[in-house]
């Protein structure tokens, strides 16, 4: 009764529609976004036209000057197709691994509530932390796995774990290791919503584990899988500190991806025309990335 | 049960707005409370007074790096008792210390007067007119603040090369003040690999060391074949930005290429020394004399694998040693040594004179008077007239101090002498900082970027991904274009 009392038309001047009511909740949101993203978007955008000479306070329009440079880097395209790999194989480790804890999560047994909480104990140590923590796991002088393998006598000498070949990979190993304790409870929390009478039935049905896993639980799962993929992909394309703290970007150029380099553009030497020109071409890259899973998540709602 | 209570629109908004209004007005007060009071002056018909705040209603702000925090505090606290009243708030950054200064002195950051730099980072800030210069660092008294030296003190007890460290490459006047000194990518040695290659005898404590790089190499290789040590050289190639533009400069320049003119044009080239220099790299880290896993670690790295007793030879800074010489974390202890300049060309380093900044902000004569006494305090003598806080870096962790005053002192010698291999590596260590120099490209305002676009270049020639050839062309590129971007 109060919420048919609630739309009554009354003729105070605080009277307001649900429109009206709903865009007032979301002015302070709007302010925000403009002052955090808006804002600093269009600046920026505005610096990647422009040659910027930070210590001197030079400033010169070039137009798409460094958009022209960055394409014609001879490096753009290996920091474009580490930051793929990487983000590839972040994804990939951390949506899987994910899976795998949530569905193990979900079953009961004794002591689940002390796994979860250590399952989620990688994603309270910072990405920085994770980055100290891999690089002495992985050294080839005092490193946790070349010790582990020397004692146990498969090798006799040590192993170089971050090499050209497979460093972008070993990263992308420390990195998931951070960021999959977060999509395990999204899961989680996916996995809770399945009816425990339709495992029972399918159970009666004589259906396996892996039909009880493709017919029951995978479609009350495929939108926070999709959610949990945009995510996962997202912030794989921007780690930046595990990089840094493990490899510096190499060997070489290794594990230099596009955000490590706009780091070293940005940060490190100031160059920041070059260094948002970086940014926006980025910036697309995810752009294009979560259209499509947009477009994946809602095609399949429709 | 009760019946959940409604909220009527009306009263939202209303909380809404009060309550942004008290966050609002919160936050506007507390930032007019923590504005430090202005110093006031009152004129009355006869005599001016000028009062003063307490110096712990506006702290001095010191930014360090991760480096023996408890002994700043320690000598941050004499400084205190000696100067009180006085208020210094010290904050360790962690991660890129560089990056994080910079970005404070961009915004004009209050609460950052003081802080560490490189030569390098000490140039670059102090030509965007973030940091001072020292030339106002006067005696003079201000209120009850007395600062007692100039910089002309400072310069007259520094050798002139330490000085030159100082002065700025932009307008010539010095831009930091001295916090340390080390000759950085100098040879230590492990002796008892030595012995086991045929290059030492550890009971009459003589060494047949490298004249120069290429026999250094030879040594290693030779080391290597003899199955002393899998991988008897440990080269500074690591991930940290600066190391291999460093250290190619260095060994660059003992072999006879200059690598810049004095105009700052490169003159390395395909067919310079520096080409030579860089075929031997590749051969090293093919032949694996020297680990390639060290193209991934960073310098603390760097120090713990050579104290792990596995390598023959290692650049590294003068002040390792000492470090090296402990028994408590070092393998190599007591058999560390270093390789002396035995000609001119020997691997030597380079002169770093890392130093300490004061910020530009604006600030009262007052405040200002206080920061230089700081500086006096902590980068030369306390107000005592002694060498408080570099002797007692020196004593304490073997860190180099630029003063031959402090070198020479009875406490610092005997420090010196219960540390080193052989009574001899006093010496060697005295030759090799009045041999060192510092190269002059470190002055230039593209230096960073410079180093930056080397360092992955270096280690793809390192590996063989790229050609010695592409490599110099290239860098060749880079620099010329550079210089072009920045001229004046």
């Amino acid at each position: 009764m109060r919420g048919l009392k609630t739309q009554k038309k009354s003729s105070s001047p605080f009277s307001l529609t649900d429109e009206k009511f709903a865009l007032i909740l979301i002015i302070p949101i709007i302010v925000f976004e403009l002052v955090l993203v808006a804002y600093p978007l269009a600046y920026s955008f505005w610096l990647s036209l422009n040659d910027v000479i930070f210590i001197r306070r030079t400033i010169k329009f070039i137009g798409p000057g460094n958009y022209i440079t960055t394409i014609l880097d001879p490096n753009f395209l290996r920091y474009l197709f580490t930051t793929l790999r990487m983000t590839f194989d972040i994804t990939v480790l951390v949506i899987f691994s994910a899976l795998g804890i949530a569905l193990l999560l979900n079953e009961t047994f004794k002591g689940r509530t002390l796994l979860r909480m250590i399952v989620l104990l990688p994603w309270a140590v910072s990405e920085y932390c994770t980055g100290v923590i891999f690089r002495f796991l992985y050294s080839e002088q005092i490193g946790f796995f070349n010790s582990l393998l020397m004692v146990s006598g498969l090798i006799n000498k040590n192993l170089l774990i971050l090499t050209p070949e497979w460093a972008p990979e070993f990263v992308s190993i420390a990195y998931a290791w951070h960021y999959t304790p977060l999509i395990v409870f999204f899961l989680l929390a996916g996995l809770q919503t399945v009816p425990e009478d339709l495992y029972r039935a399918a159970r009666v049905d004589g259906a396996g584990s892996i039909k009880r896993f493709t017919k029951v639980t995978y479609p009350h799962l495929r939108y926070a899988i999709i959610i949990s993929l945009l995510l996962a992909s997202m912030q794989a394309a921007i780690a930046t500190d595990s990089i840094i703290l493990l490899t510096g970007g190499g060997p070489g150029i290794a594990t230099a991806s596009l955000t490590w380099h706009i780091y070293e553009l940005s940060f490190r030497n100031l160059v920041l025309g070059m260094g948002a020109a970086y940014s926006y071409i980025l910036l697309v890259i995810m752009f294009i990335l979560g259209s499509a899973y947009f477009r994946i998540l809602f095609r399949k709602r429709g | 049960m009760s019946e959940p209570k409604n909220v009527s629109r009306r009263k939202l908004l209303y909380y809404g707005v009060g309550g942004a209004a008290v966050i609002i007005g919160g936050g506007a007060a507390a930032y007019y409370l923590m504005q430090p009071p202005s110093s006031t002056t009152t004129t009355t018909s006869t005599t001016t007074t000028t009062s003063y705040p307490k110096p712990a209603d506006d702290p001095l702000f010191f930014d360090i790096w991760p480096y023996r925090p408890d002994l700043v505090e320690a000598n941050l606290t004499e400084f205190k008792t000696q100067y009180a009243p006085e208020a210094v708030t010290q904050a360790v950054i962690a991660g890129d210390y560089a990056a994080q200064i910079e970005t404070k002195l961009i915004a004009g950051a209050k609460d950052l007067d003081f802080a560490y730099s490189g030569t390098a980072t000490a140039n670059r800030w102090y030509e965007a007119g973030w940091t001072r210069n020292i030339e106002d660092m006067e005696p003079r008294k201000i209120g009850d603040v007395e600062v007692l030296y100039s910089w002309k003190d400072i310069k007259a007890d520094l050798p002139v090369a330490a000085w030159n460290c100082l002065l700025s490459g932009s307008d010539g006047k010095p831009c930091y003040l001295p916090y340390f000194q080390s000759c950085f990518g100098n040879i230590v040695t492990n002796e008892k690999l030595l012995e086991a290659g045929g290059y030492a005898d550890t009971k009459a404590k003589t060494s047949i060391y490298p004249k120069d790089y290429p026999e250094l190499y030879a040594q290693c290789e030779d080391m290597q074949k003899k199955g002393v040590a899998t991988s008897p050289l440990l080269k500074r190639w690591g991930s940290e930005v600066w190391e291999m533009g460093f250290v190619a400069q260095i060994e660059a320049q003992a072999r006879g290429d200059p690598v810049f003119d004095q105009n700052m044009d490169p003159v390395f080239d395909i067919n310079t020394p520096y080409a030579d220099m860089l075929k031997d790299w590749q051969h090293l880290y093919e032949k694996e004399i020297c680990p390639r896993g060290v193209l991934n670690i960073t310098e603390g790295d760097n120090i713990t694998w050579f104290e792990t007793g596995q390598y023959a030879y290692s650049e590294q800074h003068t002040y390792d040693l000492f470090t090296f010489q402990d028994p408590a974390s070092s393998k190599v202890a007591p058999y560390c040594s270093i390789v002396p300049p035995l000609t001119k060309n020997s691997p030597i380093g380079y002169l770093l004179v890392n130093g300490a900044i004061i910020s530009n902000p604006p600030r009262s004569d007052w405040k200002l008077a206080r920061v230089h006494r700081l500086a006096e305090f902590y980068t030369y003598k306390d107000k005592n007239g002694n060498f408080y806080r570099p002797k007692d870096f020196m004593v304490k962790t073997g860190v180099g101090s630029p003063y031959p005053k402090v070198l020479d002192d009875p406490d610092v010698i005997a420090f010196v002498k219960s540390k080193v291999y052989r009574d001899q590596d006093v010496t060697s260590l005295k030759q090799l900082v009045e041999a060192c120099w510092m190269p002059e490209y470190l002055k230039v305002g593209w230096e960073s970027e410079w180093t930056t676009m080397q360092q992955p270049l270096l280690q793809q020639c390192v590996q063989g991904s790229i050609t010695v050839e592409a490599c110099i062309t290239q860098m060749r590129t880079d620099a010329i274009a550079l210089k072009k971007k920045y001229a004046k």
